[in-house]
């Protein structure tokens, strides 16, 4: 899959941040929310999730056994116009993978797939090897999930980087798409997705 | 989350780890987390100290700075969003005759069904009032639809205003009189705390509108005027009876404040003395932070949240997500 994509001069708003990708795969509301309008709101979700990467993101590099550990490493790809950071990739008999941490349990999280196989992509181009899996370190469980970068999850994933850079570049806003999604976003406060449908349905003179 | 009032002058704030300090004269008079804040109000001689600035900013909470007498002056405003998406539709809505008018004219039908309530609310409760200011205050929010431009509306807005406060007076239990509405300078004791109830309404909610990225000073009803916030004055309309208008009556009639709490100045404005006024912050806070059932969404919010939600649905009627806007009115 690799080589699809041209490698060229990127403008600074055409830069993707991997970290977007899964906001994307999320919904993509979200990401406009976070990337082009800049408004933010924590709740008690992103809490637990930035307390995680704070203690994840030391820089560091030590052994373990047999395996090189890596810790927060920046990504920038000149092929597919990403930039982000890796939780961890780890080397162990000559295989390059990254592990991203999570905080909620192992599941089908297509998001969370995206965004490191986004950073396994980037891994590949900068050591020139192809990598075939990565990990997903689910904090609430202590255990990691196996990813493997299957093709269909590639061709997901750049499908996400070019749906990502066209909302950076045209800077338009999705559609709202109220769902079960809704209520764990930090961001509900701000999208309003219940109280817009109410007003779109209620009459001026309904008051 | 509370907004931090620091009336005493000569004071200085300072930041002690994830603290402030507000001291007089080596005296601590308050020691609040950071997190317990959400903006902080400075009244005349008040010192801050740089890494108090740099922590505040940081945090995202805004400096209001007011003279000592609560006229307000100006803000220290953290880093804004990137949104100018946002604010350029407000300023094409803003030179759009049509939308300009719509708009001008949700914000004083919200103002005046909310008089209209207030007044309906005393009657029932027992106070005496005469009907014409019923049916003059009805008469100008039927008449709404048909203006045809801002100025249009304004007059309506005067015209029911003026019935209002005719009898605004009447909803007083204590020995306090009340004639109408006298502004620069208040000349009374009730006009004074009317005018300081609008700077500190206008005060939150120029912060709303901050927040959702929207510019405060350019509005729709009021007229664009240098260092006037004028879109927090239009959103302010329909909260003036509900927030502003029932704090001064609450202070009043529940004996909070007396005459004796007035003084007044040489050039014939009446003020607050300095204890009556931290009363007053504090009921204000109070009532800011009070919950009420909100009439369409149906969930509870305090007033502070529904300033909030006020910008934000503006900045969807601007940004064409919906097709209206409804002014916050409640029974």
């Amino acid at each position: 899959m690799t080589g699809t994509a041209p490698v060229r001069e990127w403008q600074e708003d055409e830069l993707v941040p991997i970290a977007a990708l899964n906001q994307y795969a999320y919904c993509p509301r979200r990401c406009y929310y976070i990337y082009v309008a800049e408004e933010y709101e924590d709740n008690i979700h992103t809490l637990e999730g930035s307390y995680l990467h704070e203690n994840v993101h030391q820089a560091s590099e030590h052994l373990r056994g047999e395996k090189l550990q890596v810790r927060s490493v920046t990504l920038y790809s000149a092929r597919y116009g990403l930039a982000g950071k890796a939780d961890l990739v780890e080397i162990e008999d000559g295989q390059v993978y990254p592990v991203e941490y999570k905080k909620g349990r192992r599941g089908d999280w297509q998001n969370d797939q995206i965004q490191l196989c986004a950073q396994a992509m980037v891994l590949e181009e900068v050591t020139g090897r192809v990598i075939n899996h990565g990990y997903i370190f689910y904090a609430s469980e202590r255990r990691r999930q196996l990813i493997e970068f299957t093709p269909e999850l590639r061709a997901e994933t750049l499908q996400v980087i070019q749906a990502v850079r066209e909302l950076l570049t045209t800077r338009r806003r999705p559609p709202q798409k109220e769902g079960p999604r809704c209520q764990g976003c930090s961001l509900k406060a701000i999208c309003l997705p219940s109280e817009t449908r109410k007003i779109l349905s209620c009459g001026e003179e309904e008051q | 989350m509370a907004t931090l009032y620091i009336t005493e002058q000569g004071a200085i704030v300072r930041r002690v780890d994830e603290r402030i300090i507000v001291e007089h004269e080596k005296e601590v008079l308050a020691d609040i987390p950071i997190i317990k804040v959400d903006q902080v109000v400075l009244f005349g001689r008040v010192g801050l100290t740089t890494p108090v600035i740099e922590t505040l900013l940081e945090q995202g909470i805004e400096v209001c700075f007011l003279n000592q007498w609560g006229r307000f002056l100006g803000r220290l405003q953290p880093v804004q969003g990137k949104n100018c998406l946002v604010r350029a539709d407000q300023f094409r809505a803003a030179f759009d005759a049509g939308q300009a008018t719509y708009l001008a004219r949700q914000f004083v039908l919200g103002k005046l069904k909310n008089m209209l309530n207030m007044l309906m609310r005393a009657r029932r409760e027992g106070v005496s009032l005469p009907e014409e200011p019923f049916l003059e205050i009805n008469q100008a929010i039927k008449a709404l639809p048909r203006a045809e431009n801002v100025d249009g509306v304004r007059g309506l807005e005067g015209a029911g205003s003026a019935a209002y406060f005719r009898v605004f007076g009447n909803l007083l239990k204590k020995e306090f009189q009340f004639y109408g509405r006298v502004r620069r300078p208040p000349t009374d004791p009730v006009n004074s705390l009317l005018s300081f109830a609008y700077t500190l309404l206008a005060k939150d909610i120029a912060s709303a509108v901050n927040t959702v990225g929207l510019d405060p000073y350019t509005g729709f009803l009021h007229k664009d005027r240098y260092g006037r916030v004028s879109l927090a004055l239009d959103i302010a309309e329909e909260f003036r009876p509900l927030v502003a208008d029932a704090v001064v009556l609450s202070v009043i009639n529940r004996g909070m404040v007396v005459q004796d709490d007035f003084e007044q100045e040489l050039g014939g404005a009446v003020k607050l003395k300095d204890d009556a006024r931290k009363r007053f912050l504090a009921a204000y806070e109070q009532k800011k932070q009070s919950e009420i059932r909100h009439p369409y969404f149906k969930y509870r919010a305090t007033y502070r949240r529904c300033m909030e939600l006020q910008a934000r649905l503006l900045a969807k009627y601007l940004q064409g997500e919906v097709d209206k806007y409804l002014p916050l009115v409640t029974k």
